[in-house]
């Protein structure tokens, strides 16, 4: 009990961890919440195992983007339903190129694969390549390689979004 | 940039520690959890029929009724052996938390294990059910024909119809069979395991 309390207060501590991965990975808030609750059960039960050698916050990093990457949503049938966050908003009165900017760039990465979206999100908190590189398994030469490549896609792709506004 | 994107990216809700809680006791609808919930049935069930045959094969009169159930209560533990270590392996992959590209690495080759082996089992129960069904029917000549009586030419046990009909029946089933098995564990890991595996193909990519 005293562990699940513990528990409970570092996921209280660290939720934001796991609104991130579930707002990059699910489109529909239906799918994040569903994401949201199986990371929370994976963390939970392989929480008896986590030592304390690493940070929380990388331990969950690790347990969210496991179970991001192999977590499937259920196919829906009837028409697509097109996520709101990266839907063009309606253009406010007062433009804010900012805001329009940071808008292409979350719809680029929104199509990123899976696996490039896991190394976003981790480029993102700081981590330097070579953890990024322990998280995934992979060396952080190859981080960096792969770092390179998503940055030249994002760049076309939000070229293209300001071609196409 | 980065610190707008961030933003964006943690969304504005947060949850209670109510919900926090709340969470903590919904079943899991996972891949792993999947996987296990059908490993614990299957070894379940072949607990169950291991009992059920072993039963046979200590008290049924006929002997070919013992070699029978004997064959299926040695394929029924073997079978429980194999799920018993899959869900070994399952249960280590769940209470760990290991780097992404071993995670998908182990979840690939446990569901292809699982696939393999239930493939297995299920071609592996034909020769078993086929052959020792016609060694019964041909030691037991008096019910085998009480059987095909109303069947067009079959006279005695050993007449050409009793092998036709066998043949055809042993080929159609065993052909229809396989192709179920395929179609049946295609439709519940095929596409998942693909999936898997392009993601871990593109981890592997340099």
């Amino acid at each position: 009990m005293a562990g699940e309390q513990q528990f409970i207060s570092l996921l209280n501590e660290h939720q934001k961890i796991i609104h991130k991965v579930c707002n990059l990975y699910m489109d529909s808030t239906a799918d994040r919440e569903d994401l949201f609750q199986e990371i929370t059960l994976q963390a939970w039960k392989a929480y008896s195992k986590f030592k304390g050698t690493a940070k929380f916050s990388t331990w969950l990093y690790r347990v969210a983007l496991n179970t991001a990457i192999t977590f499937f949503k259920k196919e829906k049938r009837g028409p697509r339903q097109y996520p709101t966050d990266v839907l063009p908003e309606a253009k406010p009165d007062a433009y804010d190129p900012v805001e329009e900017q940071v808008q292409a760039m979350y719809k680029a990465i929104s199509e990123l694969s899976k696996v490039d979206k896991a190394i976003v999100v981790l480029y993102l908190e700081d981590y330097s390549y070579k953890d990024i590189g322990e998280m995934l398994g992979i060396t952080a030469n190859n981080v960096a390689v792969k770092m390179s490549r998503i940055k030249t896609k994002l760049i076309d792709e939000t070229k293209k979004h300001f071609a196409n506004a | 940039m980065k610190y707008h994107l961030k933003d964006k990216l943690s969304g504005a809700g947060n949850k209670s520690t109510e919900q926090l809680e709340q969470l903590l006791e919904v079943k899991t609808r996972s891949i792993t959890s999947k996987l296990k919930r059908s490993l614990y049935v299957e070894l379940g069930l072949a607990f169950l029929f291991t009992l059920l045959f072993a039963g046979i094969l200590l008290f049924a009169q006929i002997q070919v009724l013992r070699i029978y159930f004997g064959a299926f209560t040695v394929l029924c533990i073997a079978f429980a052996v194999v799920i018993a270590l899959l869900l070994k392996k399952v249960n280590q992959l769940t209470n760990t938390t290991p780097d992404v590209k071993n995670n998908l690495s182990t979840l690939v080759d446990i569901l292809q294990e699982y696939t393999r082996r239930y493939f297995q089992f299920t071609m592996g129960l034909l020769p078993v059910c086929f052959l020792f069904s016609f060694y019964l029917g041909y030691n037991n000549p008096d019910q085998v024909q009480y059987q095909f009586a109303n069947t067009a030419g079959a006279t005695t046990t050993r007449s050409i119809g009793y092998y036709i009909f066998f043949a055809v029946y042993f080929f159609g089933t065993a052909v229809a069979l396989y192709y179920f098995t395929k179609w049946y564990i295609q439709k519940l890991y095929g596409k998942y395991i693909l999936e898997l595996k392009t993601l871990l193909a593109e981890l592997n990519e340099p």
